[in-house]
């Protein structure tokens, strides 16, 4: 176990070394020019050069690909070309509400779509399998940003129950909390919750007809029993690895939803700094995230384990 | 573990969040706290380093300014309590008001103001044409120092006031840091204080009140008189997402949106909760940049061609759409409503003509080869303006190759001076607020100076030297008078066209009060009921 986590982790630091140079490249290759953006649009090109040189960005790419390397090796991530802040304070001050939002996101969708693709399962054929089915096909097909504003609407403007927008960290109290994150997790989480759905009750129906199932009701076993204990372990691998998949779903996701409720997280932290082409900032936060990407798939690999250990290696 | 263990585990874990919900403690808005939606995220905070909007903004609330314009343009005392001017006009003598102090507790002193003004000179236009004008600075005891000349101008105090670029007033030990080195400590003399370890870029900036800070005596006038802060904290969000923004205006979450996008008007205005004010009466102007170091626009004739052919009415419906927010036509360069509002030299290009300017676009040389517009995909209000200008240009007969850009992209790619069909370009669409455009010296696109001009580079050395003899003339009714002149040659060489004069109104809580029509979104004088 420990060789197989041992060569994981190596692969892992592989992967996040070619995404670090291919990112690099890709946004030096890319046309725009911070200290142009920096200067302002009322600033004459002198100042612009000035600004371009006292940050170095005249240098060439081979000499600024060495600094930044140089710095990543000392576990420096640099400083933003704007805020003169680093980016590390940047990137840390961010973590919060992005990871609170996909915790909560992962929550509402996994303890929704769960039970709704077992009950689907079960029910297969019936009005509620069908009930479920265009629930979710309704749930995928929404664009996040139109769920977004209709609950906003509806839940912060109409009933004034929850606020339009924001993130306000947990040590300002759970409620407070809670409220910030219950109308992004759900506009977030229904696409996923849609797609884990449809997920469950397949593998749910294909296990449900394998030989041991019909043994376990011919033991006299009740349906609750049969669907949670035999039935949901055996479909466990794929809806695992659809939950994993569903991390990526995310990133993209969140994008756009901490841009509709203004939710200070990593997604609009990314998008502002490549349109202001921030490159420290770029580098820095893609690098953390495709590091903690690989490092979930990697957790989920070795969570295989445990739902079937007759996976190995 | 067995089932029931589980379930017994789950129940604690939330009984325990909820018992922290009830001894947690609420988050209150404090009616002492003015929250205010911003129209761009705060990422630079050195005036000196950016031209920025919302950095200048930034300074309004932390810095104090020697001299600031009341709402007839005049520059009228701020930081300074008395100054005089020599007889021949080349010395400034200013004294500074007794018991000012930065925010960290120290006085405030002549020298660190010396120190401010060499370091707002070296980037400020205003101040550089002030620079090469003066002898320079004496610093005669703690509070009084000089601006000595050595040859006429005429803008010293405006330069200082300049609304849209001020010299901001800064302590020596922070002026004198290099002007390459960006500015990290925002220590001011102003009526705000800036939290720095609350900064959040991409999200949130706080300022708190000055306790220390003392008003001038007089009311509030534009940006000039006492700047009392009547509230404790001024939080500046920003929220990419403008709906957003209008529904937490709509839910009282924040008080104050700053820019709110113009087709929201009529909504917000229809809302008795919310109350919507025109704070900048010169408001902003809308211009189309030819490249003159390529033909055709490198021959006057082609340049003079874009006067005929575009509409201001037609621009500004495409931009704005509510002809409440916009003028339906202004003749002059420098701002319907200002002091130097001119008609002179206009009439000829108050009608749209296209035959007229593809005669002159023949006249220039153009055979049809395609002209580069860059058009922004991510600002909506200049695609609009650049949308209609594409079609007039069409319509006129040339050859348009668009090329679709974001922002970034374009703010580089203008600056190039390569040939428009290898990376270069020949028309983009920009704008500027009015303070700035009303002043021949302070609009940077009127400047025509060749190789020193703004990207564009027209090459005009009468009209440079116009604008100097205005700027060396001390008295201002003989400063009026030279406007004329110097319009009527600017519709000549055509550093810029100019495509309409637009108002960017404010909205808040109607519970606000004391709102200030400065021009720019000032937080002084406003106070929640």
């Amino acid at each position: 176990m420990i060789r197989v986590i041992l060569r994981k982790l190596g692969s892992t630091a592989v992967v996040v070394a070619v995404v670090a140079v291919i990112v690099f490249l890709l946004i030096h290759i890319s046309p725009g020019d911070p200290a142009a953006i920096i200067a302002g649009d009322r600033a004459t090109s002198a100042d612009i050069e000035h600004i371009r040189q006292s940050l170095g960005l005249d240098q060439p790419l081979i000499v600024q690909f060495g600094l930044w390397v140089g710095r990543l090796m000392h576990g420096d991530l640099g400083v933003s070309l704007f805020s003169r802040m680093p980016v590390a304070t940047l990137v840390a001050g961010r973590v919060e509400p992005t990871v609170s939002l996909a915790i909560a996101t992962m929550l509402f969708a996994v303890s929704t779509a769960l039970p709704l693709g077992i009950l689907a399962a079960w029910q297969v054929g019936r009005w509620v399998d069908r009930a479920i089915m265009v629930l979710a096909i309704v749930a995928f097909s929404f664009p996040i940003f139109i769920i977004g504003y209709g609950l906003v609407w509806g839940f912060a403007l109409k009933l004034r129950l929850l606020p339009v927008q924001g993130y306000t960290t947990l040590a300002n109290g759970f409620v407070p909390y809670l409220q910030h994150l219950i109308l992004p997790a759900v506009s977030l989480g229904l696409v996923f919750m849609a797609l884990l759905t449809r997920m469950t009750r397949s593998t749910m129906i294909e296990v449900l007809g394998e030989d041991y199932i019909r043994t376990a009701r011919a033991k006299g076993l009740g349906q609750l029993a049969i669907l949670l204990r035999h039935a949901l372990k055996n479909a466990a691998v794929p809806i695992v690895t659809t939950i994993g998949s569903g991390i990526a779903l995310l990133i993209g996701g969140v994008v756009v939803t901490e841009s509709v409720f203004s939710i200070p997280g990593i997604g609009r932290l990314t998008i502002d700094a490549v349109t202001q082409r921030d490159y420290p900032v770029i580098q820095g936060v893609i690098l953390i995230s495709s590091f903690a990407y690989v490092l979930v798939n990697f957790v989920i690999d070795l969570s295989y384990r445990l739902f079937d250990p007759r996976i190995q290696g | 573990m067995p089932t029931h263990r589980m379930m017994r585990l789950a129940a604690a874990l939330l009984a325990v969040l909820f018992l922290g919900t009830l001894t947690a403690p609420a988050e209150a808005a404090s009616d002492k706290t003015l929250r205010a939606v911003v129209n761009a995220d705060l990422k630079i905070i050195d005036p000196t380093w950016t031209t920025a909007y919302i950095t200048i903004r930034h300074g309004y609330l932390v810095y104090d300014t020697l001299f600031a314009l009341n709402s007839k343009f005049e520059p009228k005392p701020q930081m300074v309590d008395t100054y005089t001017v020599s007889p021949d006009g080349r010395i400034y003598t200013f004294t500074l008001r007794a018991g000012q102090k930065w925010h960290d507790g120290t006085p405030v002193l002549a020298s660190d103001c010396v120190a401010s003004l060499q370091r707002w000179a070296k980037r400020n236009a205003m101040g550089q044409h002030m620079v090469e004008s003066m002898e320079g600075f004496e610093v005669v005891d703690d509070l009084t120092f000089k601006i000595k000349l050595n040859k006429p101008f005429g803008l010293v105090l405006d330069a200082l006031a300049g609304a849209e670029a001020p010299a901001f007033m800064m302590p020596a030990r922070i002026a004198n840091q290099p002007i390459d080195q960006q500015i990290t400590d925002a220590t001011g003399s102003g009526p705000f204080i800036f939290k720095k370890d609350e900064w959040q870029p991409g999200n949130k900036a706080v300022y708190v009140r000055n306790a220390a800070y003392i008003p001038r005596k007089e009311p509030p006038d534009y940006l000039s008189g006492g700047k009392v802060a009547k509230v404790d904290r001024v939080e500046w969000l920003y929220m990419p997402d403008n709906n957003t923004a209008l529904a937490a205006l709509q839910a009282g979450e924040i008080d104050y949106f700053e820019s709110p996008p113009l087709d929201f008007i009529a909504l917000m205005k229809s809302n008795p909760d919310l109350q919507v004010l025109t704070i900048d009466h010169l408001g902003v102007q809308m211009m189309v940049r030819p490249n003159a170091l390529f033909p055709p626009f490198d021959n006057y004739k082609a340049r003079e061609a874009l006067l005929y052919l575009t509409s201001q009415s037609d621009t500004m419906q495409a931009v704005v759409g509510d002809p409440s927010l916009f003028k339906e036509y202004c003749p002059t360069y420098f701002m319907c409503n200002s002091d130097n509002e001119t008609a002179a030299g206009a009439k000829p290009f108050a009608k749209q003509d296209y035959a007229k300017a593809k005669q002159l676009l023949q006249e220039a040389g153009y055979k049809g080869e395609p002209l580069v517009v860059l058009q922004p995909t991510d600002r909506p209000q200049y695609a609009a303006a650049t949308t209609v200008l594409i079609d007039e240009l069409r319509k006129a007969g040339v050859n348009v190759d668009v090329q679709s850009l974001d922002w970034s992209t374009i703010t580089s790619r203008r600056a190039k001076k390569d040939p428009p069909d290898k990376g270069g370009w020949n028309l983009f669409i920009t704008s500027q607020g009015g303070p700035d455009v009303a002043s021949p010296m302070a609009n940077i696109w009127f400047n025509a100076a060749c190789e020193k001009a703004n990207v564009g580079w027209p090459c005009d050395k009468e009209l440079v030297g116009l604008v100097d003899q205005w700027a060396a003339e001390s008295d201002p009714a003989k400063r009026h008078a030279m406007i004329d002149k110097i319009q009527e040659r600017a519709f000549v060489s055509v550093p810029y066209v100019n495509v309409g004069q637009y108002f960017q109104p404010i909205a808040f809580r109607a519970n606000l009060k004391g709102v200030l029509e400065a021009g720019v979104p000032v937080y002084w004088n406003i106070e929640k009921q």
